[in-house]
């Protein structure tokens, strides 16, 4: 009987359901358990102290959200521009691959004290840092995806005479779409992670700075409050990608996704 | 013996005045062979020197096994890739013009629909590319033809193997081709579609009369659709008979059980298996 009930379930629910009722343990876990909120506070006053610290919250997420706009948005140009040329002149391939290669094997979070030092400790170094991060897998997701194009797609084009521009405007651009949004949602993660190591490093505001003072006072219930705030921000933004692929992107438009084949990055820290 | 009596064979070089009347999309094929050169330098022969000739609004079927360079000589006569040696002309001119000149038209064993149009749109697409837009009334007409009515505004993941192979053929049709090749399309279908597709093919190629060559590996699929048949060979790729079809058109389903039917089928085994036999054992 609970079987056929919880298939009557829309499917819509069951997300939301199964995370009101993780939260649900969590405060039973607490209260129970009688542990200390400096060690695990319960929801139920990480979400007064998210209400309280709202002003505290939104100064810093706006400087955060600065930081990972610019340097996401800078990722995302370099990635997009570098593939394309790429993809035209093998030459210029072969040349920046190893280069490439080389930014993304050296661990970013070494780069970053590199960064401070050669820019300052303001906006610059931050969105560097972030863009670093995210013009990796952006450039080889869409390499991949105009490169991943059907030969016999190529032979058809050939057929009619298409011009090299026609081939891209009408074979190559599209069959990396699906692509390009995958890497984008990878980008968009590895960006937030980017801002929060780069707030660690140097910074007096921000949400990472936020972490970081907050454990050193072990204000954890505020802790946490910061960290719900960056889930918010995460979400809010993957569900403008989602948005975006929607409106732009056929495959997802069509339902036809059988998930592009995605290039990850390495653990970015 | 039935077999000669039902047959009679063309020779490969027979004389014919094609090059006389250079009207309508006629095929000369002149020694024309194939190398590819492998990576640590050794030549691969895809095509030995070949030549042959293709009639205007002829349907000619190229038939092999695996490996014996059919697609290879199908793409060299749509100028798809550069041959070694030898040419190719058709209607009097170089394939190259012809092909620049976007009159061919190409079918593949996959559709190569694009995924993010809809059957209308990649029906529309070449005419597109080729800048004279199809009116919609002709992509209409078009998907009349080859029953896809109702479909148009389909995509092809929402379709079935045959239907998006209907659809790739009205592409082809779409730029009025003189000359159309078709490389195995029916070969990834089940038996009872392509038995179908192959009756429609005919019926589009009785309303739509162009020069066809038609690549595949079904002997009975040659015989039924064919005016002529070129059996080949492989190591190296090669011709090793030119059958002509005397079957009456328009051809039914029943004219693929009709002994004569199957009397050309066993020629046509028998000259293939001549051909496995010229490689060493």
């Amino acid at each position: 009987m609970s079987r056929s009930k919880l298939r009557r379930l829309p499917s819509t629910l069951v997300a939301p359901a199964v995370l009101a009722a993780v939260i649900g343990l969590w405060e039973l876990v607490v209260w129970l358990g009688d542990i200390k909120p400096f060690i695990l506070p319960p929801p139920s006053a990480v979400a007064v102290t998210f209400v309280e610290e709202w002003p505290t919250l939104m100064d810093n997420s706006k400087i955060t959200l600065l930081e990972i706009g610019l340097g996401f948005g800078l990722g995302v140009i370099v990635g997009l521009v570098l593939a394309v040329i790429m993809a035209l002149m093998p030459v210029v391939r072969a040349a920046l691959y190893p280069l490439v290669l080389a930014t993304q094997t050296t661990p970013k979070i070494a780069i970053a004290p590199l960064f401070i030092i050669w820019f300052g400790v303001g906006l610059l170094p931050k969105l560097l840092i972030i863009a670093l991060l995210v013009f990796f897998p952006v450039l080889i997701n869409t390499l991949v995806g105009i490169q991943s194009v059907d030969k016999s797609q190529l032979a058809l084009m050939r057929s009619v005479n298409s011009s090299q521009w026609q081939i891209y405007r009408h074979v190559r651009m599209p069959s990396a779409v699906p692509h390009i949004f995958a890497s984008l949602k990878l980008g968009l993660t590895v960006a937030i992670i980017g801002a929060i190591v780069a707030e660690w490093v140097a910074a007096n505001e921000g949400l990472g700075y936020l972490l970081i003072f907050y454990n050193s006072t072990l204000r954890t219930t505020e802790l946490f409050a910061v960290l719900l705030m960056l889930v918010l921000i995460a979400s809010l933004a993957f569900v403008a990608i989602s948005l975006l692929e929607r409106a732009l992107s056929w495959e997802a438009r069509l339902g036809t996704g059988e998930g592009a084949a995605t290039v990850t990055p390495e653990a970015a820290v | 013996m039935p077999v000669e009596a039902a047959a009679r064979e063309v020779q490969r070089r027979a004389p014919s005045d094609v090059g006389d009347h250079v009207a309508g999309a006629a095929i000369e094929v002149r020694d024309l062979g194939v190398t590819y050169v492998g990576l640590d330098g050794t030549h691969v022969h895809a095509l030995a020197p070949t030549s042959f000739e293709v009639a205007d609004r002829e349907f000619v079927s190229l038939v092999g096994p695996s490996g014996c360079g059919k697609t290879t000589l199908l793409n060299a006569i749509g100028d798809l890739l550069r041959p070694s040696s030898g040419s190719v002309t058709i209607a009097g001119r170089p394939a190259r013009e012809l092909r620049t000149a976007q009159q061919i038209g190409v079918v593949f064993q996959d559709s190569v629909l694009l995924p993010w149009k809809s059957v209308h749109d990649n029906i529309r697409f070449l005419s597109q590319l080729a800048r004279r837009p199809l009116a919609p009334e002709a992509i209409e007409d078009l998907g009349r033809l080859v029953g896809l009515d109702g479909f148009l505004t389909k995509y092809p993941h929402e379709l079935s193997g045959g239907m998006r192979q209907r659809a790739s053929i009205a592409r082809a049709l779409a730029l009025d081709p003189q000359l159309l090749l078709m490389d195995e399309p029916f070969g990834a279908l089940d038996e009872i579609t392509r038995q179908k597709m192959n009756l429609e093919l005919l019926r589009v190629w009785g309303e739509r009369r162009k020069t066809v060559v038609f690549v595949t590996h079904s002997l009975s699929e040659a015989a039924f659709l064919s005016d002529r048949v070129i059996v080949m060979g492989k190591r190296p790729g090669r011709v090793v008979a030119d059958v002509r079809i005397d079957l009456p058109r328009p051809r039914t389903a029943d004219t693929r059980f009709a002994p004569a039917m199957r009397d050309y089928v066993v020629m046509l085994n028998q000259h293939l298996e001549s051909g496995e036999g010229g490689e060493a054992t």
